[in-house]
């Protein structure tokens, strides 16, 4: 029921979507670039996350 | 949260669910809806920082109660940092909030129910770190803030969840507005909303355990 009233609603109103800018093809450009911020903030996290396991050990070693 | 520490798996599983959340939410289909338009997308961004926050300060609120009953100083240190992210997320919340509610709602703050009691719960929580912050005294910071976390967390859940539904709130679920159900019609929705929940939560609590080991090493160092 909501399914055919958003359809008619979206027919009737023509509710501007984005799709010529996905038919052109640039979104994907955003979405790589967004996926390289990701990615970068991932790898920096996971190099943080190593350093502090060395420290951890490093400790550890010197107290036993 | 001791298993998290040791373990980091769920570390990739954050990485896995967050790029399948970005393509996802990017590149789905979404319901057509007016005044939304693309904007609905958000739903996978802006919404899992009010439940990464709730997360976080539900694991908090565990290690502040299990504080008092075991008055380890680790416990306390994970509550403190795990309370530190949360406030975090809900201020990152706030703040994509209130720049999308620029464009749909008109304006970012609308004084919606919803929006002025989550601002009250972010300063309930802005007076714990206060309240940390003026205590010297590590036994006695550990103990009196532990109370107070729990406070601020029953404090918090009727402000987001039982008060703004009382009234008519701009936002979805609450008053007279739909809830999820009206427009989970398009299950795509919902196909990337329950990963970014878990994905952005996890993230969180990956940053928290990070903060948590560099306070244990500082302790250690210390003693």
């Amino acid at each position: 029921m909501i399914n055919l009233l958003t359809l008619i609603t979206a027919m009737l109103l023509q509710i501007p979507m984005a799709d010529s800018f996905r038919a052109d093809g640039k979104i994907y450009v955003v979405l790589g670039i967004i996926l390289i911020l990701l990615f970068g903030f991932f790898a920096y996290l996971i190099r943080i996350d190593r350093k502090i396991k060395r420290i951890e050990t490093e400790i550890n070693a010197n107290k036993s | 949260m001791k298993y998290l520490l040791k373990t980091d798996w769920w570390k990739w599983l954050a990485i896995a669910l967050l790029t399948y959340v970005f393509i996802g939410g990017l590149m789905f289909k979404v319901p057509s809806l007016p005044i939304l338009n693309e904007t609905i997308r958000v739903l996978h961004f802006h919404v899992p920082m009010w439940f990464g926050m709730l997360f976080l300060f539900l694991a908090s609120v565990i290690q502040s109660i299990r504080y008092l009953s075991s008055n380890k100083v680790e416990q306390d240190i994970m509550s403190s940092q795990l309370a530190t992210v949360g406030v975090l997320f809900g201020i990152l919340g706030m703040l994509t909030g209130m720049f999308w509610a620029t464009f749909t709602w008109g304006e970012p703050w609308s004084s919606d129910p919803k929006q002025n009691a989550s601002a009250i719960g972010l300063l309930i929580y802005f007076a714990y770190f206060v309240l940390r912050g003026s205590i010297s005294d590590e036994q006695q910071r550990a103990k009196i803030s532990a109370v107070y976390n729990i406070f601020a967390f029953a404090a918090l859940v009727p402000l987001l969840f039982i008060l703004p539904r009382m009234t008519d709130s701009l936002h979805p679920g609450n008053g007279g507005n739909p809830g999820f159900n009206a427009y989970d019609l398009d299950s795509n929705l919902r196909l990337v909303f329950y990963p970014a929940v878990l994905g952005w939560t996890l993230l969180g609590f990956w940053i928290a355990t990070i903060k948590i080991r560099l306070k244990l090493i500082k302790q250690k160092i210390d003693d």
